[in-house]
């Protein structure tokens, strides 16, 4: 799928309560095609069920969520490539199996370029899900979502808990993979010292409210310090 | 068809090891009645022989449940959630996969019923009752058996899914669910099914006999209750469907 909208996700007036809580607060947004987008902000401040509402996983309470120009259904999930902060896949399943399974569920998957990837990523295929470690496993997502042909990859703390060196292999490899003309990013962590570099576009989120956002080169042109220094700022 | 194919292969190979120590436990009993049967009656053989056949619409109730508790506990939904695939696909696998368990426990028992009980009680069956007529009464039953069993698992997952909008009291939800669209379904069967009297009804040959005469006669079993059941239990298989695409989250 090429993109066509100037715009992959425009959210506008997002809400969502969780028994009573307000996890997001009427969030306006409008994310730019072809670019990757940090999403920064503390623990509880909404990332993550931005993310999932954005990806179908989750219903909004209220407002209005459109992806590609398009209202969120089934069909839209095969342009859409989520890795869930969790461990989300069976643990019987080996990387084979899972690549498998994917290829089959997935139109737009490439089995030849996830057997590249898993082996640029020192995994092997017969690994089982159940005895990999965190970093591992957090490497065999990667896969999946770099192995499919999508517009839009949707990452919720791809880096967390994640050793130093595997953190930079999985960047490495993500811009490696990443093309800007066809794709877009939108990735939330807490790494953003080594993340920030990778930014076109900055959102800092805080309980459930956008705080700031703009375009990375700018905000840091303007205020003159990192994204790491400007999130600190933001949320003192 | 090759994402449900593949959706239904995975839901096998989660279930495979439950497939297997189910024969294995109908096997075990049904040796131990195979070796007994020098012993115990023939009559009582026979009734013990059908004994496993008992659990297994509690074990597809439970199944049922599991099929998405699972998915939820071990955080797999958010593997089906991100599928481009439609609500009643994702369910339809875990039903296709819930039969194929059902049906080859239930064909398994009933083989190890008639090796068990063909030389002892079967062939010594009075002339009157033929091989055909047991074959054909066995099938009908096997059939009605098997509805009988898919029912509990469809009203089972439907509760499971219901209880998913609640952050507390999920299994006590499910229990209270699945009792309310148990007499509901049934109510409203009895309510609709003179829609379908047009429909014709069943026929079972049956026999009697009395003061040493044997007349047969055959029996008619109105179908419209038994079509209105099944339409409500298909409605509330894809309500269940319909919950898990649109309104279900992780």
């Amino acid at each position: 799928m090429e993109l066509t909208a100037s715009n992959v996700v425009e959210l506008k007036n997002l809400q969502k309560k969780y028994s009573g809580v307000k996890a997001l607060k009427g969030i306006d947004l409008d994310l730019p095609a072809g670019k990757i987008t940090g999403l920064i902000g503390p623990n509880g401040s909404g990332k993550s069920t931005m993310l999932k509402i954005i990806a179908g996983l989750t219903q909004a309470t209220g407002g209005q969520v459109k992806v590609f120009d398009k209202s969120l259904n089934y069909k839209i999930k095969n342009e859409i490539a989520f890795l869930p902060e969790i461990n989300h896949f069976y643990d019987w399943m080996s990387i084979e199996e899972i690549i498998n399974f994917t290829n089959k569920q997935f139109s737009n998957f490439d089995t030849e370029k996830a057997a590249e990837i898993t082996e640029f990523m020192n995994l092997k295929s017969e690994m089982k899900i159940k005895d990999l470690s965190k970093g591992m496993v957090g490497r065999v997502k990667l896969i999946l979502a770099m192995s499919r042909d999508v517009p839009l990859i949707i990452m919720d703390e791809p880096l967390a808990g994640i050793d130093p060196k595997s953190r930079a292999q999985i960047l490495e490899s993500l811009i490696s993979e990443y093309n800007a003309e066809t794709q877009s990013i939108i990735l939330s962590t807490h790494e953003v010292l080594e993340a920030e570099k990778f930014f076109d576009y900055v959102i800092f989120l805080e309980q459930g409210k956008i705080k700031l956002q703009g375009n990375a080169d700018d905000l840091r042109r303007e205020r003159k310090k990192s994204i790491q220094d400007i999130s600190k700022e933001v949320f003192m | 068809m090759k994402s449900f194919i593949s959706l239904y292969k995975k839901e096998i190979r989660s279930m495979l090891f439950f497939i297997a120590v189910s024969i294995l436990i109908v096997l075990a009993w049904e040796v131990f009645l195979f070796y007994k049967s020098s012993v115990w009656p023939n009559e009582l053989i026979l009734g013990l022989s059908f004994l496993p056949t008992s659990f297994f619409p509690l074990i597809m109730l439970w199944q049922g449940y599991q099929s998405y508790r699972h998915e939820w506990k071990d955080d797999t939904i958010y593997m089906l959630l991100t599928l481009p695939s439609p609500g009643w696909k994702i369910s339809l696998a875990k039903l296709a996969a819930g039969f194929s368990y059902y049906l080859s426990v239930v064909l398994f028992t009933a083989l190890m019923i008639f090796l068990i009980n063909d030389k002892s009680f079967i062939s010594q069956l009075p002339s009157y009752i033929s091989r055909s007529y047991i074959y054909k009464t066995s099938f009908l039953l096997g059939i009605a058996y098997i509805i009988f069993g898919m029912t509990p698992y469809i009203l089972s997952q439907f509760s499971c899914l219901v209880s998913r909008f609640y952050s507390r009291f999920k299994g006590l939800i499910s229990i209270v669910v699945f009792i309310l669209t148990n007499y509901l379904i049934y109510r409203t069967a009895s309510i609709i099914s003179p829609i379908f009297n047009w429909l014709p009804d069943i026929p079972v040959k049956g026999f009697n006999v009395s003061m040493g005469e044997v007349t047969f006669q055959t029996m008619y079993i109105n179908s419209a209750p038994i079509i209105s059941l099944l339409l409500l239990i298909i409605f509330v298989f894809y309500l269940g469907s319909f919950l898990l695409e649109k309104h279900l989250e992780v």
